[in-house]
């Protein structure tokens, strides 16, 4: 009978404890580490081996610029920007460090299996890193919740299921990247450090949705199945490249217009400073997802063959999306928002026409900056059809 | 509240702009970087004869440079930021009469539909960052609250 106590990770060395417990008392390396260091403690000698710099770099000072101590300008002044293109060192020893002497003896991180560069890489993910840790915000305090005004029924329910929709589907983007953060070696740490920044700003946007529902005297109102299917599509994505694409450059990008859509139809000022702060975050996502399709591309062994891949994903990827896009329980509320009462819930469709025909547009304009135009196959309509 | 009048279009308002960017660097470090050529075409209208044209250039938590130009791509801006003269004007006077623009005098809303104002580049990538730094932007520009303007019709 299966053991339900505990739900396995299902990578290293086993799937259950007795599996994990049999490997490492096996693994008799770690055991030698031990024991040689324990030997010299006790003779009480000093190791000293880490005052010389043999095979590493010494004595290169970096000043800071007006935008701090950045990866951007430790990178780019020492060697630490030396950045292979596929990972040799498959556990956690920071790149640039002396590692070699100890190849031998380190163990494999099996889970760090994402060792080449062009699976995950874009050329502004060190600079978008920064960007990320310098424009933070905090929902509880930055927000200024205390102006909030009542606003009418009809617009305040359109308002929170709103909400709900990005309540339901913002956390997708820290889902995702959390699944392949943990796959990338060590070697690519500017990359794991944005991925973690991304999931730190969808944490935020799903809190402050959460918290907007709710804080005018309204509430959570539908979840969507047609969202659900499209989330799940995401996360079940069977590459970080392929994942990333339908994520960052098309759902993310779409999303971003929602969030400028929504700054433009507020209605408190609460409401815009929400939108706004958010758009900031969602337009970095979008970036390294539109530079990191780009550099895959660019750097795929096969680039025919990967184009092939991506678009055969993509035609069905647009598909899922569609079937988010229009979800009554997204579609009305946004009218009902843009008409400014659900009396004028007709006029507030032409601005979703516009709004539709503008997301379409920017989509792709994004895929062409990357080198992958999709304007003669792209399987959502440019124009709002209905 | 700074006891001056400046005119607009001119250099001289963009770099009051700057002057109290560069004055108040704890709240635009709050706000985090922000790194961007900006052109600002105020299109010729209402008593403006000739299109006014700046470009503004904004590092970390600094504004760097101002400068007058002949054509928004003397500075190979990431983005442009084009209006006709009479919607600056009321932005302006907007943001002056409530201390900061109010719901339908931001910079987001003022753009989204791509008419009152177009902001535009040649680089998608470029646009996005209107996006990425729209917080900071806004209140650069709210920031005109805090001196008078004399507009030039």
């Amino acid at each position: 009978m299966a053991d339900t106590t505990f739900t396995s990770m299902g990578k290293g060395p086993g799937t259950s404890a007795e599996e994990w417990i049999r490997f490492y008392n096996a693994a008799d390396i770690w055991q030698g580490i031990r024991r040689g260091n324990e030997e010299r403690l006790k003779r009480g000698e000093f190791d000293l081996r880490w005052l010389k710099s043999d095979g590493g770099v010494w004595g290169l000072k970096v000043e800071p610029t007006a935008h701090g101590m950045t990866f951007v300008e430790i990178n780019r002044r020492t060697h630490l920007g030396e950045i292979a293109d596929e990972a040799e060192h498959r556990n956690m020893a920071p790149r640039g460090s002396i590692r070699d002497p100890y190849k031998d003896q380190m163990p494999e991180f099996t889970h760090y299996d994402l060792t080449r560069k062009h699976e995950f890489w874009s050329d502004s993910v060190v600079s978008l890193y920064e960007e990320a840790k310098a424009r933070q915000w905090n929902a509880s305090t930055d927000i200024p919740w205390q102006e909030l005004e009542p606003i009418s029924e009809d617009l305040e329910r359109a308002a929170c299921q709103f909400a709900t929709f990005l309540n339901e589907v913002e956390f997708v983007a820290g889902d995702f990247p959390s699944i392949w953060m943990h796959r990338i070696p060590n070697e690519y740490f500017e990359a794991k450090a944005f991925l973690a920044s991304q999931i730190t700003d969808e944490a935020r946007h799903a809190e402050v949705f959460r918290k907007r529902a709710v804080a005018n005297g309204g509430g959570l109102l539908h979840v969507g199945a047609g969202f659900e299917w499209a989330l799940k599509a995401i996360l079940d994505a069977p590459s970080h490249t392929l994942g990333t694409f339908m994520l960052n450059v098309l759902a993310e990008g779409l999303v971003l217009s929602m969030f400028r859509a929504g700054e433009f139809i507020a209605k408190t000022r609460v409401d815009k400073e929400i939108f706004r702060r958010c758009m900031q975050d969602e337009a970095r996502h979008v970036s390294y997802g539109t530079m990191h399709l780009k550099y895959f591309l660019e750097h795929a062994p096969d680039r025919a063959k990967a184009l092939e891949v991506m678009h055969g994903y993509a035609d069905v990827g647009e598909q899922v999306i569609l079937t988010a896009l229009t979800e009554p329980l997204l579609l009305e509320p946004l009218a009902v928002l843009m008409g400014g009462g659900l009396k004028n819930i007709d006029q507030g469709m032409d601005g979703v026409r516009f709004l539709w025909a503008t997301m379409m547009e920017e989509y792709l304009q994004r895929c062409d900056r990357a080198g992958f135009s999709r304007r003669d196959l792209i399987k959502i309509p440019t124009e709002f059809p209905y | 509240m700074l006891d001056v009048r400046v005119r607009f279009p001119s250099k001289e308002w963009f770099e009051s702009l700057r002057d109290l960017m560069n004055s108040d660097a704890e709240r635009y470090r709050h706000l985090g970087y922000v790194d961007a050529r900006v052109a600002l075409l105020i299109a010729a209208d209402e008593g403006l004869e000739a299109p006014a044209v700046y470009g503004i250039t904004f590092e970390a938590f600094r504004c760097m440079d101002v400068r007058e130009l002949s054509d928004p791509r003397e500075i190979d801006p990431e983005f442009v930021m084009e209006a006709p003269y009479g919607v600056w004007k009321e932005m302006i006077e907007n943001i002056r009469a409530n201390g900061r623009a109010d719901l339908t005098h931001t910079l987001n809303y003022l753009s989204l539909p791509n008419i009152p104002m177009r902001v535009w580049s040649d680089d998608p990538l470029g646009r996005d960052k209107f996006f990425r730094y729209n917080q900071s932007l806004q209140e650069f520009f709210d920031d005109a609250s805090r001196f008078s303007t004399e507009f030039v019709a």
